[in-house]
């Protein structure tokens, strides 16, 4: 374990230099995410322009689980995502994969770190900076239990969309070229922004299982608002134990599979 | 005039090859656009619900959301290969040959617009017989058919000046990408135009954004007279005129002082 904690902080210390060397690079990244909130701020407000209330989530609510959302989703992005398409759009498509065989360190632990987007890291400021203005400015019913209870949530959602984004990513071990598995989770996440129960049941059932999108923020948003229950929190340690389990199937028998010979 | 045409006719041709050897990954692609926009519409009938004066049903916007499906690749693609070509210095190669370097890309982008046009109308068709879509009357049909070429010429000069700007800085995808933000949140295909408030609306009205989307889902479902649909036809063309203009004056203002180094 810290074994592996090394490699990661040695990672991260040439993206970081990496990032010095290219400034201007993260701060457009950062006015992406910020043109992006812009967009789904208008979104949110055009929403609630006749009514106050949609499943019984307020203005503030809602943007109070976008910027918790955003916040996670750039997270996610920095720690692994961008680490996993790289993965999908060289290693795997180019045999790059051959020399991480080799190494003596997990595979999937290190396609997974490989190659963090340290420029989000500027977004990722902005947005929670947001995130603390919501807080100080609306009258949110948080207590010291909702934080802890939030902040758990988070741990377990994190790690469940981790498994998620490996399942997806697996897909590259079956196809030729499947790029946009990837991008499809990501796009999904943009659903995360809105209110699960606002959907249809089967589709909050899809939002809980196969499409994970209800772990993108949505359950640590409320737990943090007081309305978490144990089912909820018992429905995220299942999902954390099952994502787990099938995620390291997939990456097995993808890696029995693979090839080396390129494409 | 006909043999002038054949070199882009090879490169359409070529890309799009491209595009169908990986079936797999181009078949996940369509998914995520459908995903991305068909989402949508669960969004704003959930919206729609929550208001009790709305006067619009929920076949109206499911109707609007496939609708905005066909027409979003028209408005929504990426220059980021004119970016490419000339900062790494692959414009040289289009300054030595006869093939026109913005017409290339011209032609390359449309081709791809309308095989993804073609894909999504194969999946939507069975979609509108299922909800019982009327169709509108012949002469709405044909207006419709002739907002996609525009549609397509406005948004390719636009986002084309955007990216042309890589002549003077190394990052306009800043630029191109704050217009592509821009047009998927007044174009209407994210926020039917319904939902906006009157005032918006109007203002909306004198930008080109309202007839990359809304007005031509607007006469497909016959809330538009055929005067007003040539109307909108007249605005889009005059504002796409005016982004041939700049497209050409950058690309003029460009090309002379173009280097050929790449960076």
């Amino acid at each position: 374990m810290r074994h592996m904690l090394h490699i990661w902080l040695q990672v991260l210390a040439l993206s970081l230099k990496q990032l010095i060397g290219y400034r201007t690079q993260a701060i457009v990244r950062s006015l992406y995410v910020l043109m992006y909130g812009i967009m789904m701020f208008v979104i949110i407000q055009v929403m609630f322009i006749s009514t106050d209330q949609i499943s019984t989530w307020t203005k503030d609510e809602v943007l109070l689980l976008f910027s918790v959302v955003n916040c996670l989703g750039l997270l996610a992005f920095f720690l692994f995502h961008s680490s996993f398409e790289q993965f999908l759009n060289r290693s795997l498509r180019f045999g790059e994969l051959d020399l991480v065989l080799t190494k003596p360190i997990s595979t999937r632990f290190w396609v997974s770190i490989a190659k963090p987007d340290i420029s989000t890291i500027i977004s990722i400021l902005i947005m929670f900076l947001y995130f603390l203005f919501l807080l100080l400015t609306n009258s949110y019913q948080i207590t010291p239990q909702s934080i802890v209870s939030s902040g758990i949530i988070s741990l377990f959602s994190m790690f469940i969309v981790y498994n998620a984004t490996t399942i997806y990513a697996c897909s590259g071990f079956f196809a030729t070229q499947s790029r946009q598995s990837l991008e499809i989770l990501y796009k999904l996440s943009e659903y995360s922004q809105y209110p699960v129960t606002m959907f249809p049941y089967s589709v909050q059932i899809l939002a809980f299982t196969i499409l994970p999108t209800a772990f993108f923020g949505y359950l640590t948003t409320v737990f943090l608002l007081g309305k978490g229950t144990w089912q909820l929190f018992g429905i995220t340690i299942g999902m954390a134990i099952a994502s787990w389990y099938l995620s390291q199937y997939l990456w097995r028998v993808g890696l029995k599979r693979y090839e080396s010979a390129s494409r | 005039m006909l043999l002038k045409l054949l070199p882009y006719y090879y490169a359409t041709k070529n890309i799009l090859g491209v595009d169908l050897e990986y079936r797999f990954d181009f078949f996940l692609r369509s998914v995520k656009y459908i995903l991305s926009i068909g989402g949508m519409a669960l969004v704003w009938m959930a919206v729609n619900q929550a208001n009790p004066n709305s006067s619009i049903n929920n076949t109206d916007i499911v109707t609007y959301f496939l609708l905005a499906l066909l027409l979003y690749g028209f408005s929504n693609f990426h220059t980021a290969a004119i970016e490419t070509d000339i900062l790494y210095g692959d414009l040289s190669k289009f300054l030595s040959k006869p093939v026109s370097f913005l017409q290339f890309h011209f032609f390359t982008l449309g081709g791809e617009q309308v095989l993804d046009f073609l894909i999504k109308l194969i999946i939507c068709i069975p979609l509108f017989f299922w909800i019982n879509f009327q169709l509108p009357p012949l002469p709405n049909i044909i207006l419709f058919l002739l907002y996609l070429p525009l549609i397509f010429f406005f948004s390719f000069c636009t986002y084309a000046a955007c990216s042309l700007l890589s002549f003077w800085i190394s990052n306009s995808d800043s630029v191109r990408m704050t217009v592509l933000f821009l047009a998927r949140t007044f174009s209407g295909v994210l926020i039917p135009y319904a939902f906006f408030p009157e005032q918006v609306r109007t203002f909306l009205m004198y930008t080109p954004f309202p007839y990359l989307v809304a007005q031509p889902i607007a006469l497909m479902q016959n809330q538009i007279s055929i005067a007003a649909g040539i109307e909108g036809l007249g605005v889009l063309s005059i504002w796409s005129i005016i982004s041939l203009l700049i497209m050409w004056l950058l690309w003029k203002r460009g090309v002379d002082i173009y280097e050929g180094a790449g960076i």
